[in-house]
């Protein structure tokens, strides 16, 4: 957009002058440079004129265009598409803006297009010189597809802020995975100065050492990994292992016990770049997922907040909700409504199909219901539940179609009790005769 | 113009590097000029010249039905015990599909012949896995079918047909079984089955990428499923089985099961099992000799990776990389992972040593089926696996893929043994196997022309087979070795044999249960380098005892038969 604007100045700027400029030019009439070019033959004044318009473009371009990285969004999520628009107008908008540049990075890490999130907060890095954020996230966004190229890259992290754990942590752990012990073993080292506690760099350190056969020191190393919640059981479990390598068997199924009686260890907190995705996820399924995961994480606020949000920029989610609503209170027809006009917005939406099919097989009404599940399965062609469903609405009409959905759906949902037992009804049932309706389902 | 003078000297020196370098009329001596030639490639694709026709059907393109994804297997096996090894190859496309497995039965031109029609193996399903073995001990190699949603065995009734033991056979599996593996895990004669369930997938979940997407499933959206284990009660024309999944143990704990491998982890002589888990820790169950088998890959070091890391475990291979008499495991791995190989010492116990082989700075693939071979018979086992993404990437612009797969295509890998356990890529020399990108999922290895090499199957989804003839340049002699039971009237799924020779041994097991999805050549095969006489054959029987043959020659093919060795 911007750069359509900028284009559009430039030509009207620049041919009502070009004229009674060199008519009032002092050089004109001299035999200044103005002269000698005019010296020259036309074919050259022509390069001439091709080289700086080719030179005023290249400034231009390098003055508008920041060199935003472009990944393809050819099957992007609207709303994905939109959300990296939004972060990319702020980088053209401040292009020596280092949170921009940082905001986009992340934006772009969260809808997984990796490369370009790298490029964007390399740009941050150069940028803003201090932070040890910028370096961190480009090197951790590269350590799936590099990881040794992410632990030079988080060099710069670390020599910004040499006490950081995060970045010496994960190094650790990736120089241990490239087989760069002594690297990984300083990093560990100099982490476990500044932070002598700290469970999970006792972990790596323990297991690097054992990788290194000095099972002794590794043991030695686990030390308060021990007691953490996070690590608690994995310690025990390592200490098992390390048991078996020095002989100890007693010992060994000892600690194995005891990490047998444990619950699970918590989850490590997520890094700072993967602690900064979740809410960057803009596609409407990833956020549909996320006001999940934060009502079980009991952020219900939270979860409020983001649904009103989802509900703001997608009608047909908030169309969903309110048709599954209604089928809660056992209000058919208005759950119907809201379910076709949400299938308006999307008409390829599977999970409206469905509710939408069960709706209207709730209010007796199969054929129609056989008819949107047919549309649905045409669309999702292994929707197991649907071939059930269709297969009920069609069981008293049409005994053989039924059988062949109920097939289907047994063929897609093999462990389903409930297809099997209506298989099994429907194939007891004389040819095409009216049959006891089945239980409606809940 | 004037002519150049005529040298012959140097014309003669050059025409003997040539032949050097491609080894010409060497074939059997291993040296160090030899081994400087790894640009030469060692495989050439023959499946169209062979007669094999076959396209997989996973199913309709676009309805992201998870077990699309996750491939259909392939099986090498000699089902009319002709001494050629035939293929059996699975679709995908669901019960309902006219696209039904494939048999093809190998000619004596070496060319295939589809024989599927009125076989009995011309079955339609969801098609996961394929395992081979005598199951009732009649001398013809019956087959397992593992598929989502159910499991079924095609019992060997000679002449090239087959029928399907009904649910008098005691198989059922309602789970989403994966690759399965024979195995006698109660020495009584009689091969049991294992097979490892993935998750409990429900096709209504729809998924997508991150941008949006639309994309197949995690497995962590499902529930595990945990291994079934079944013990043939023997004695009988028809199979039959009883379900000991509790009772062993192994329903225990459940796990996102792709690969498996039955092999003697700890040494004590009995097969243990190991299970590769998607995106959990492996389980290693040790046998008891009682039945029950207790999970120790936490304590023997195969559960998680060298930084205590849970990864998509996949693929499984076995054998002795590093020469220390110790065999050693291998496991596929997703693009973002590390392939792994987890080097045994002591007796054992196995630590992660992935990137002291070489392996972590490999080109970066979603790995399935994988198979250690010596393949140019330099006396060292190389190593070859088949990628394929399960999560769309940027698209490959491979021709022989359909335009949906692409985006999950990549190139498959080869990886050269130096001869201490290190590996080095040679890909890019090997056009034929590596050189397209495909999505593919199993990987079968065996002698399938009998010239004494390892050749290679893979299957491609949506995609025609790769048959890879071994063409390399041979730096060894070579032996093959068949290990039967002429009372069982079977291979013996489990033996170990080890040949030795006056420098060095070899030891090989009878298991052609591993990689993915898949069933080997059940025959052992050793490259043996410069050796070109062996002391003896050494085998241990799965019951425990062992036997020791006389030596002898190389380059040959050679059958041994319970009870007609030596006891030591």
């Amino acid at each position: 957009m911007s750069r359509h604007r900028h284009r559009s100045r430039l030509k009207t700027a620049s041919p009502p002058d070009r004229g009674s400029d060199r008519e009032s030019s002092p050089r004109s009439a001299g035999g200044g440079p103005a002269a000698t070019i005019r010296a020259w033959p036309w074919w050259a004044q022509l390069a001439g004129c091709g080289v700086l318009v080719a030179v005023g473009f290249m400034a231009w371009h390098w003055a508008t265009d920041p060199g935003i990285p472009r990944p393809d969004r050819k099957s992007a999520d609207p709303q994905v598409v939109l959300a990296i628009d939004d972060a990319e107008l702020r980088v053209r908008r401040d292009p020596r803006s280092a949170e921009a540049w940082g905001e986009l990075g992340l934006v772009l890490q969260a809808q997984t297009h990796a490369d370009e999130a790298v490029a964007c907060f390399q740009r941050a890095t150069e940028i803003d010189q201090r932070s040890w954020r910028w370096p961190f996230f480009a090197a951790t966004a590269r350590s799936h597809v590099a990881p040794d190229e992410a632990a030079r890259l988080m060099e710069e992290a670390i020599r910004r802020d040499p006490m950081a754990v995060w970045p010496r942590l994960l190094r650790g752990e990736w120089l241990v995975s490239l087989g760069r012990g002594a690297e990984a073993r300083a990093d560990y080292d100099a982490l476990l100065v500044a932070s002598p506690e700290h469970a999970r760099a006792r972990m790596g350190l323990a297991r690097l050492l054992l990788a290194e056969g000095e099972a002794e020191a590794a043991m030695a190393t686990i030390g308060s990994a021990i007691d953490h919640p996070s690590t608690r059981r994995a310690a025990r479990q390592l200490a098992a292992q390390i048991a078996v390598r020095r002989g100890d068997a007693t010992a060994a199924a000892r600690w194995l016990a005891e990490a047998a009686a444990l619950p699970a260890d918590a989850a490590w907190p997520e890094d700072p770049l993967a602690a900064e995705l979740p809410l960057r996820r803009a596609g409407k399924r990833s956020r549909i997922k996320l006001v999940s995961q934060m009502e079980q994480a009991g952020a219900i606020a939270e979860a409020d907040a983001l649904t009103a949000r989802l509900e703001r920029e997608s009608p047909e989610i908030y169309l969903f909700v309110e048709g599954r609503i209604q089928m809660e209170k056992g209000d058919y027809p208005a759950a119907e409504k809201a379910l076709r006009r949400a299938l308006d917005f999307d008409p390829r939406e599977v999970d409206v199909h469905f509710q939408l099919g069960r709706a209207l097989a709730l209010q007796e009404r199969r054929v129609e219901a056989a008819a949107v599940y047919r549309k649905l399965l045409a669309i999702e062609p292994a929707h197991g539940p649907a071939w059930l469903e269709l297969g009920r609405c069609l069981i008293d009409t049409d005994r053989d179609a039924a059988m062949a959905a109920l097939e289907s759906a047994v063929a897609y949902m093999p462990a389903s009790d409930a297809a099997r037992e209506e298989l099994s009804r429907a194939s007891r049932q004389p040819r095409n005769l009216p049959a006891k309706p089945a239980p409606t389902p809940p | 113009m004037p002519r150049l003078p005529y040298r012959p000297l140097p014309t003669v020196l050059i025409l003997l590097a040539c032949c050097a370098a491609t080894g010409c009329g060497k074939r059997g001596r291993g040296n160090a000029a030899a081994r400087a030639n790894s640009a030469a490639a060692w495989f050439v694709e023959r499946g169209r010249e062979s007669g094999i026709g076959f396209v997989n059907d996973p199913g309709p393109s676009g309805s992201y039905f998870m077990p699309q994804s996750m491939g259909n297997g392939a099986a090498l096996v000699d089902f009319d015990q002709d001494g050629r090894l035939d293929l059996y190859l699975l679709n995908g496309a669901g019960p309902a599909s006219p696209s039904v497995n494939r048999l093809y039965h190998q000619e004596a031109d070496g060319r295939f012949r589809d024989v599927s029609t009125g076989s009995g193996t011309d079955i339609s399903g969801f098609g996961s896995g394929v395992a081979v073995g005598d199951v009732t001990n009649d001398g013809l190699p019956d087959m397992v079918v593992s598929e989502y949603g159910g499991i079924r065995m095609l019992v060997n009734d000679g002449a090239g047909r087959f029928h399907e033991a009904g649910a008098a056979s005691g198989l059922s599996n309602r789970a989403w079984g994966s690759s399965s593996s024979f195995v006698d895990f109660d020495r009584d004669g009689w091969l049991d089955l294992v097979v490892v369930n993935y998750v409990a997938y429900d096709p209504a979940m729809i998924c997508h990428a991150h941008d949006g997407s639309r994309d197949f499933c995690a497995p962590a959206e499902f529930p595990s499923a945990p291994a079934s284990l079944y013990r043939n009660l023997g004695a009988g024309p028809e199979p039959r089985f009883e379900d000991v999944s509790v009772g062993s143990g192994l329903a225990a704990l459940p796990g996102a099961g792709l690969g498996v491998l039955c092999a003697d982890f700890d040494g004590d002589g009995w097969d243990d099992i190991f299970v590769a888990n998607d995106q959990q820790p492996n389980r290693l169950w040790i046998n008891r000799h009682d039945g029950t088998f207790v999970d120790e890959a936490v304590i023997r070091g195969v559960a998680v990776n060298v930084i205590g890391a849970t990864a998509a475990n996949m693929g499984v291979a076995w054998g002795d990389v590093d020469d220390d008499g110790l065999s050693d495991l291998f496991v596929t791995h997703l693009e973002m992972e590390t392939h792994t190989l987890w080097r045994q010492g002591p007796r054992g116990s196995f630590l992660d040593q992935s990137a002291a082989a070489g392996l972590v700075g490999a080109a970066r693939s979603t790995g399935f089926g994988t198979v250690l071979a010596d393949f140019d018979l330099d006396g060292d086992l190389d190593l070859a696996w088949v990628n394929g993404r399960v999560f769309a990437g940027p698209p490959a612009t491979a021709d022989s893929v359909p335009e949906f797969w692409l985006r999950y295509a990549q190139k498959n890998a080869l990886m050269e043994n130096d001869g201490s356990g290190r590996f080095t890529a040679i890909s890019d020399a090997n056009r034929a196997f590596c050189g397209t990108e495909n999505v593919a999922r199993p990987l079968a290895a065996g002698d399938i022309d009998n010239d004494g090499d390892v050749d290679l199957v893979a299957a491609t989804t949506a995609g025609r087979i790769l048959l890879l003839d071994n063409v390399a340049p041979r730096r060894g002699h070579w032996l093959t070795v068949r290990a039967i039971d002429p009372v069982l009237k079977r291979d013996l799924i489990g033996a170990v044999v080890t040949v030795q020779a006056s420098a060095r041994s070899w030891q090989r097991q009878v298991q052609p249960g591993s990689s993915y999805l898949t069933s080997h050549d059940p025959r052992t095969h050793f490259g043996l380098g410069e050796i070109d006489a062996i002391d003896a054959i050494e085998v241990r029987w799965p019951d425990g005892s062992v036997e020791r043959f006389p030596g002898g020659g190389v380059d040959r093919a050679v059958e041994l038969r319970r009870g007609t060795g030596r006891t030591p």
